[in-house]
């Protein structure tokens, strides 16, 4: 059985499957979104008689990495029946053959994220991250010949959303968030498809070396190596 | 109520244990997984006393000619075809246990017999595999006590709900020894085999679920030649029958249709419902995996095909 991972929405499914496409990534079948759904179902999914690992993809959001580790030890507990379950390099064992590990999304180190208010960390991240760099930029805007505006370059992008951000901050309203900068950019070039859409697009075209210094991390912890 | 089992040297599983059976369980694996050899391993106790199950059918005979063996035991039954394996199962009835010991030449409760209770319910258990499903001597021999206690009107109702009919009624023919059906919209009878063998299989099943009272009602492909728009209607109908003669259902299924209609059909009528998933080792270690009604549901709506385990 190979690994499956289980995310919390559909930009982390789409940005797995752009970076990691062997994987087998569990898509609902419902509207159901949350950490905690996520995370009961990765733990029933783990205990399935032929299950061998199952990732749990979360987004950091607020949280410090030991609030995650025991919100999921909790309703792994529950979900398990089990009490006193400790991970090991944020790997819970159900028997020796199934586990469950923990993927965390999202950048919660990145200086110029925090400058500008964002406190909520996620896998949008990592597209906020492509959109800032010329290569990965670019080579987005190439394939997108009907868009209604089409960045010079990167800076342009990112003096328009610090711009934008002022005005919203004027009113009242904070960007916590790359998902909400990731909006702004949608709306501002026009893309109408959705934010997966969005994020599977433009981790495609990115070059191999914006995937490898953006994503590089979150590959290493989808494959354990 | 049966509430687990453990299991030595029976057909492909050399051990093997389950917990927390409910009164619906749904055995769910690939081919070659233990489904059928867990599902005649919890029949295998009504074998101790060789009574007649169904018409000339016998509780050893239901075991014997579905694998094409003459006698019972077989030796084909113990584990690696090996005889000198005693076939070992410990029955749990929440927390009465009943150990049931099968040599080559033998069966019998071990060491000390088993309860009265317990053996009525293996006496009123009930295997039915698609042989017997799609085998008209099934009727000839419950039409009497169908109509002794006129399930008859249940049972063409139920029909008419999940099929869509309009039967008006059914009657034995003693001139061609048949089950007839009756339509209010026809001029003339059909015979039961005329009927799709969906229906056919349906009309068996209900008519045994009316007469059971206690045990377990055991089917293996109860959805064979069944539509799946028909499974939501006829699970609700079956679980209904069982909880009201207090019958525990065990079924071996590889449809995605039936677990969601008995998880459905168990939430509607408040009874307990496990999602058994079975796996067998090479060296005949059977593992399972088991899962409520929600949690089902859940994995269900996380994606997950239930029916595969992992």
């Amino acid at each position: 059985m190979s690994v499956v991972v289980m995310a919390e929405g559909d930009v982390d499914r789409a940005v797995v499957q752009a970076i990691a496409p062997g994987m087998k990534v569990l898509i609902p079948k419902d509207q159901a979104t949350g950490r905690e759904a996520a995370t009961r179902r990765a733990a029933l999914t783990a205990k399935q008689v032929d299950s061998r690992e199952i990732l749990l993809m979360l987004d950091w959001n607020t949280h410090t990495e030991d609030q995650l580790v025991a919100e999921v030890t909790r309703v792994l507990e529950k979900n398990w029946e089990r009490r006193g379950l400790e991970p090991t390099d944020r790997r819970w064992t159900y028997d020796d053959l199934r586990s469950m590990r923990l993927v965390l999304a999202g950048t919660p180190a990145d200086q110029r994220l925090k400058a500008w208010g964002v406190d909520r960390f996620m896998a949008d991240d990592y597209l906020l991250a492509l959109c800032l760099r010329d290569d990965s930029l670019s080579a987005f805007c190439d394939g997108e010949r009907h868009l209604t505006w089409i960045p010079q370059d990167a800076a342009s992008l990112e003096a328009l959303l610090v711009e934008l951000a002022e005005v919203f901050g004027k009113r009242g309203t904070v960007l916590s968030s790359s998902k909400r900068y990731i909006h702004l950019i949608r709306a501002a070039i026009g893309f109408e498809a959705s934010r997966a859409t969005f994020a599977e697009v433009l981790i495609k075209r990115a070059p191999e070396t914006a995937r490898s210094e953006v994503l590089g991390d979150l590959r290493r912890q989808l494959t354990g190596s | 109520m049966l509430t687990g089992i453990e299991i030595e040297n029976f057909r492909g599983i050399r051990k093997g244990k389950v917990d927390g059976f409910g009164a619906v369980n749904v055995v769910v694996g690939p081919n070659g997984s233990g489904k059928s050899s867990l599902l005649e391993a919890i029949f295998l106790g009504a074998a101790e006393s060789n009574q007649a199950m169904i018409g000339g059918e016998s509780v050893r005979s239901v075991l014997t000619e579905r694998h094409n063996e003459r006698n019972f035991p077989s030796v084909d039954m113990h584990y690696g075809k090996d005889g000198e394996r005693v076939i070992e199962v410990i029955y749990d009835f929440e927390g009465n246990t009943a150990p049931l010991s099968v040599t080559k030449s033998d069966i019998g409760w071990k060491p000390n017999g088993i309860q009265d209770g317990l053996r009525r319910w293996f006496a009123a258990s009930k295997f039915l595999d698609i042989r017997l499903l799609l085998d008209t001597a099934v009727e000839q021999a419950l039409w009497d006590a169908v109509l002794a206690i006129r399930a008859d009107r249940d049972i063409v109702k139920t029909l008419n709900e999940v099929y869509k009919l309009s039967i008006e009624g059914l009657s034995y023919s003693k001139h061609s020894d048949v089950l007839k059906v009756l339509f209010s919209n026809r001029n003339y009878s059909l015979n039961v085999d005329d009927l799709g063998a969906g229906m056919r299989i349906a009309l068996r099943v209900l008519m045994l679920a009316m007469l059971m009272n206690d045990g377990a009602l055991i089917i293996e492909e109860l959805d064979a030649y069944q539509h799946v728009d028909s499974m939501p209607e006829f699970t609700r109908a079956l679980v209904a029958m069982a909880r009201e003669n207090s019958t525990q259902l065990f079924l071996a299924t590889h449809s995605e249709e039936t677990i969601g209609g008995f998880v459905e059909a168990a939430k509607d009528e408040g009874v307990g419902f496990r999602l058994i998933q079975t796996s067998l080792s090479a060296d005949g270690v059977l593992e399972t995996a088991s899962f409520d009604a929600i949690q089902t549901s859940d994995l269900h709506d996380a994606g997950v095909d239930v029916r595969q385990g992992g």
